[in-house]
């Protein structure tokens, strides 16, 4: 087995929602005068991402180039349906239970994986015991509604603090936990 | 006018409680004590709704102390304790007048649904988070859902030394 990490990196509003109900994010779009959150080093450190379905066809899936975001990065996609027309280079679909990918995943050389969400694929590899860290950065916003950063059903997962918590000049903190296992 | 503060403890899911009411999650310590401590010295009145009394009851206390404790309920007949006010009328609007009278800080006790209403008619000023390292997946929400949208400024992030993190936001008026 290798050290390859799996970790959800997500931004969240300040109520805890990951997008509006129509998985929009454009409250996300805020005036860079931050920087890039980190997510540049955070990016080199990765080269896969996993996706639901969802979350997947709301970025990925309209955007033309389709295999998103280079060549060194993979895609893969969680889903019970597999996608009707060709699916674009760099881009797997996956239907296999969640512990017999990720054991694959990780048994096979590489950087760290992001998670990128949403809530559905976060909750089943929690459930799976397949989440490694959480790096969430809470935009100072309230959306009042949305999707959760995790499809509700029960949990109890123990996390502890990675780093000591960021806070941004223009009001976004980032918090890095680990989960514990 | 009178800050109102509405907040809590919450897990990283935002929720303040199991399905259950069980908060058997929540940590406390000397430093969380003090930080709770600190914030009791700049408010004089708790706000709840019957819900959130309810717990307080059951929890063996029935009224926070030192403080003038009011409770937002149609059918609530009485209350155990002297301290304790059943509020009738319409609960922005009863909290509206309280805010211009004189006094100290006024603090949104428990769960979303009083919140909710208060932050619909603009009347929260800041809003506290001690959040906890843990995911709890489902339970009682911090929020309900809400139709609109809030901006908020940061005031505060620290770490404490149990792990859990303090943020709190003052809410930008419109």
């Amino acid at each position: 087995m290798s050290d390859r990490k799996i970790i959800v990196s997500i931004a969240t509003s300040a109520d805890g929602y990951i997008a509006r109900s129509d998985g929009g994010i454009d409250w996300l779009n805020r005036p860079r005068t931050a920087g890039d959150y980190g997510m540049g080093d955070f990016f080199k450190s990765i080269d896969a991402i996993l996706w639901g379905r969802k979350t997947y066809d709301m970025t990925l899936g309209m955007s033309k180039k389709g295999g998103g975001w280079g060549s060194k990065i993979k895609n893969y996609v969680f889903t019970h349906h597999p996608p009707r027309s060709r699916v674009p280079k760099g881009v797997e679909f996956v239907n296999e239970p969640v512990k017999d990918f990720a054991t694959r995943l990780r048994s096979a050389p590489g950087k760290d994986i992001w998670m990128m969400g949403g809530g559905g694929v976060i909750g089943s590899f929690l459930d799976a015991g397949e989440l490694d860290e959480f790096i969430i950065h809470v935009i100072p916003i309230f959306i009042g509604e949305g999707i959760p950063l995790i499809a509700p059903h029960k949990l109890n997962v123990k996390l502890s603090l990675l780093s000591t918590p960021h806070a941004y000049p223009d009001g976004v903190v980032r918090m890095h936990y680990g989960v514990e296992k | 006018m009178r800050t109102v503060t509405f907040g809590g403890a919450n897990s990283l899911d935002n929720y303040i409680a199991r399905k259950n009411d069980d908060v058997d999650w929540l940590m406390w310590d000397k430093e969380v004590g003090a930080i709770a401590g600190k914030f009791w010295k700049t408010i004089d009145t708790v706000v709840m709704g019957r819900r959130t009394y309810e717990v307080t009851v059951k929890s063996g206390s029935g009224a926070y102390p030192g403080v003038k404790n009011y409770v937002f309920s149609r059918t609530l007949k009485k209350v155990a304790h002297k301290q304790v006010e059943i509020v009738r009328e319409d609960a922005a609007a009863f909290l509206r007048k309280l805010k211009s009278k004189k006094g100290k800080g006024i603090c949104v006790m428990g769960g979303g649904i009083l919140a909710k209403s208060l932050f619909d008619a603009d009347l929260i000023d800041e809003v506290g988070f001690n959040i906890h390292p843990v995911l709890l997946g489902s339970g009682i929400p911090l929020f309900y859902e809400m139709k609109k949208q809030i901006n908020l400024e940061l005031k505060e992030c620290k770490q404490l030394q149990n792990g859990c993190v303090v943020v709190s936001y003052r809410v930008k008026h419109l």
